[in-house]
């Protein structure tokens, strides 16, 4: 089962366990947008998501720092929704590890959940260019 | 006056809102985009549409109580307009919560497009 799914029972599974599981970017979710749009429809959308999750990580940000929970969880799952629906899984993954915990009151791993979550979002805005091109090459090989 | 279907996605993310409107444009629909209820309200006023895709968390309004309304229109038409309902489901909604507001199916998030485009097409003949 795809971690990204509902069912997986979260609350149960050892997270840094799961997280070596799971992709930075899953290309074959990105191929399904590919068959709509081309290449250019797939780039795009990655750098529009950089951009939006940027802000909704800023504004995490704030809430966290003002314990204002509803604020972060209501931008951690918009995050959550578009990581998932591209195939962004290490990002979906912690914005659901932290959504769940919220949602059950805990905030004991809170502040280093966030942290894991920004790292990953700093390592996909660092390379998904890069493995675009990279891609691209494979294509034309 | 064009025969392509009018397709209303009402979604605060622009993200996707963005991809939405592509995917679809890619299957010859027409689209217009809404960022809250409010303003799925005040379109769906001006115009007829064929579908709605329906966010569930929007601000000013959510895709719940904007389906409700919709329902409650006195214009025949517009109150019987399929409403798909496109959710990470965050207040943990059934699906007969979907039903009751009057919502005719259900897309959960992560979105598969594929999925997408075959619920948009079963509606939209």
């Amino acid at each position: 089962m795809g971690l990204g799914s509902e069912e997986s029972p979260l609350e149960e599974a050892q997270p840094e366990e799961l997280a070596s599981e799971v992709k930075l970017i899953n290309w074959s979710t990105l191929q399904t947008l590919e068959k709509y749009g081309g290449k250019e429809l797939v780039a795009e959308t990655l750098q529009e998501f950089e951009m939006e999750a940027e802000e909704l990580l800023a504004e995490a940000a704030v809430g966290i720092k003002k314990n204002d929970y509803p604020q972060i969880l209501s931008k951690l799952h918009t995050l959550k929704g578009n990581s998932g629906t591209l195939g962004l899984e290490s990002i979906s993954y912690y914005a659901k590890l932290i959504e769940g915990n919220l949602k059950q009151q805990d905030t004991t791993s809170l502040h280093q959940d966030f942290e894991t979550l920004t790292a990953e979002f700093a390592k996909f805005r660092n390379t998904y260019k890069q493995s675009i091109n990279q891609k691209d090459q494979q294509h034309v090989r | 006056m064009s025969d392509r279907k009018q397709v209303l996605v009402a979604e605060d993310s622009s993200v996707i809102q963005n991809l939405t409107k592509k995917v679809l444009q890619f299957q010859n629909y027409d689209i217009h985009s809404a960022r809250d209820g409010q303003q799925v309200l005040d379109m769906l006023k001006q115009k007829d549409y064929d579908i709605i895709l329906m966010d569930i968390n929007m601000p000013k309004m959510d895709g719940m109580e904007c389906s409700r309304q919709i329902r409650s229109m006195d214009d025949e038409k517009k109150s019987q307009v399929p409403i798909i309902a496109i959710t990470g489901n965050a207040s943990n909604y059934s699906e007969e919560d979907f039903e009751k507001v009057g919502m005719n199916e259900y897309i959960p998030k992560p979105i598969d497009f594929d999925r997408l485009v075959e619920v948009v097409n079963k509606y939209a003949q």
